[in-house]
């Protein structure tokens, strides 16, 4: 069945129907969320609550409309409330930290490895949290959830031209705040 | 091509295809610039990072708990609907009660004639009165005398009020 039959018919109140939009959809709106909250819980409250506002807001959708992108407009919309309204910065939980079972056989020298490399990520996205939130916005949607280019400029509601100017000084603001970090490990890959 | 430029189109071409010309002279660029080669190393490392970041699942059973909220939306939506109509109800005799108490206290307790309070020009104005009906007789008169007389007489009878009045 496609999106927009399982549309229609949620909107007419097909419980089924709204479950399977639920199924495409829930990772990626749960993606988005994580990637500004880095919470699991947080992440995974925040989308229920989107969720909850598509269900309710379905009956004012226009079908004519992409689905995907009219409820990545409400996700972000309720994400930027949540980090306006929340000042507590990015945690990071104990399913997080990443306490796997520690490694007995030769994987011990590539779980270090992993381990590194998932610190440097972190670092990343450490920095990207102290960014301005219109460049951390685009950065998340455009490099962090690899939304195309044209998506970005209609769920933001902007133009492509003010898209680009902003991902150049999102990418250029990032990567200044990096360069510290960068230097230490020596521009490694 | 200055490094200004290199970054711009180094940047661009993260999210479109850069003309062949343009992507020539940006590579042949990032060979000659060693500066520019580490920069664009520098983008891709993070480039890398946060693309490769995956987030974990939602927890555990996300449609359930969803679901459960959506009943628990729609039966308080309901119920506020339900208790709205109730009031509505309830509203609309009292509203209707309460014009009707008004308006029969209107025409009861105020006073019968709003032009109590006008001057005598306001009331023949709201009335379309005639000003000059009482001196109707006397411009009807064709005799000089009689209707000199007249005059006399009406000034006479005319009420004495405010310093006007008084002779």
């Amino acid at each position: 069945m496609d999106e927009k039959t399982l549309v229609e018919q949620s909107r007419a109140g097909r419980r089924d129907a709204f479950e399977k939009l639920v199924q495409m959809y829930n990772q990626k709106v749960f993606a988005l969320a994580y990637g500004f909250v880095r919470d699991r819980a947080t992440a995974d409250d925040l989308t229920q609550e989107i969720l909850l506002k598509v269900y309710q807001a379905l009956p004012s959708f226009r079908v004519e409309s992409e689905f995907g992108t009219w409820l990545y407009r409400i996700a972000v919309n309720h994400v930027k409330d949540h980090l306006r309204k929340s000042s507590r910065r990015r945690t990071v939980s104990l399913d997080q930290v990443g306490e796997g079972p520690i490694a007995v056989d030769g994987g011990a020298e590539s779980r270090v490895q992993e381990r590194e490399e998932e610190n440097r990520r972190k670092e990343v996205f450490r920095m990207l949290d102290t960014l301005p939130a219109k460049y951390r916005m685009i950065l998340t949607l455009r490099d962090v959830e690899g939304l195309p280019y044209e998506e970005v400029a209609r769920v933001l509601g902007i133009a492509p031209g003010t898209v680009d100017s902003r991902l150049h000084r999102a990418r250029k603001m990032l990567r200044k705040k990096m360069t510290p970090y960068l230097r230490v490990e020596g521009g490694r890959p | 091509m200055n490094c200004r430029k290199a970054e711009r189109w180094l940047l661009a071409s993260f999210d479109r295809d850069l003309p062949a010309a343009d992507r020539e002279a940006l590579a042949g660029h990032l060979d000659r610039c060693p500066e520019c080669r580490k920069r664009a190393g520098e983008y891709a490392l993070i480039r890398g990072r946060l693309a490769g970041d995956r987030a974990p699942e939602p927890l555990p059973l996300f449609w359930e708990r969803l679901e459960t909220r959506m009943i628990e939306t729609r039966s308080t939506s309901t119920a506020a609907g339900a208790a709205l109509n109730k009031l509505w109800a309830s509203a609309i005799p009292v509203s209707l009660s309460l014009i009707a108490g008004f308006l029969v206290a209107t025409l009861f307790f105020l006073p019968s004639s709003r032009t109590a309070d006008l001057t005598g020009p306001q009331t023949l104005l709201l009335t379309e009165g005639n000003p000059i009906a009482d001196a109707a007789p006397i411009i009807e008169e064709n005799q000089r005398d009689v209707r000199n007389l007249m005059v006399l007489f009406a000034a006479d009878e005319r009420p004495v009020s405010g310093p006007a009045g008084k002779r």
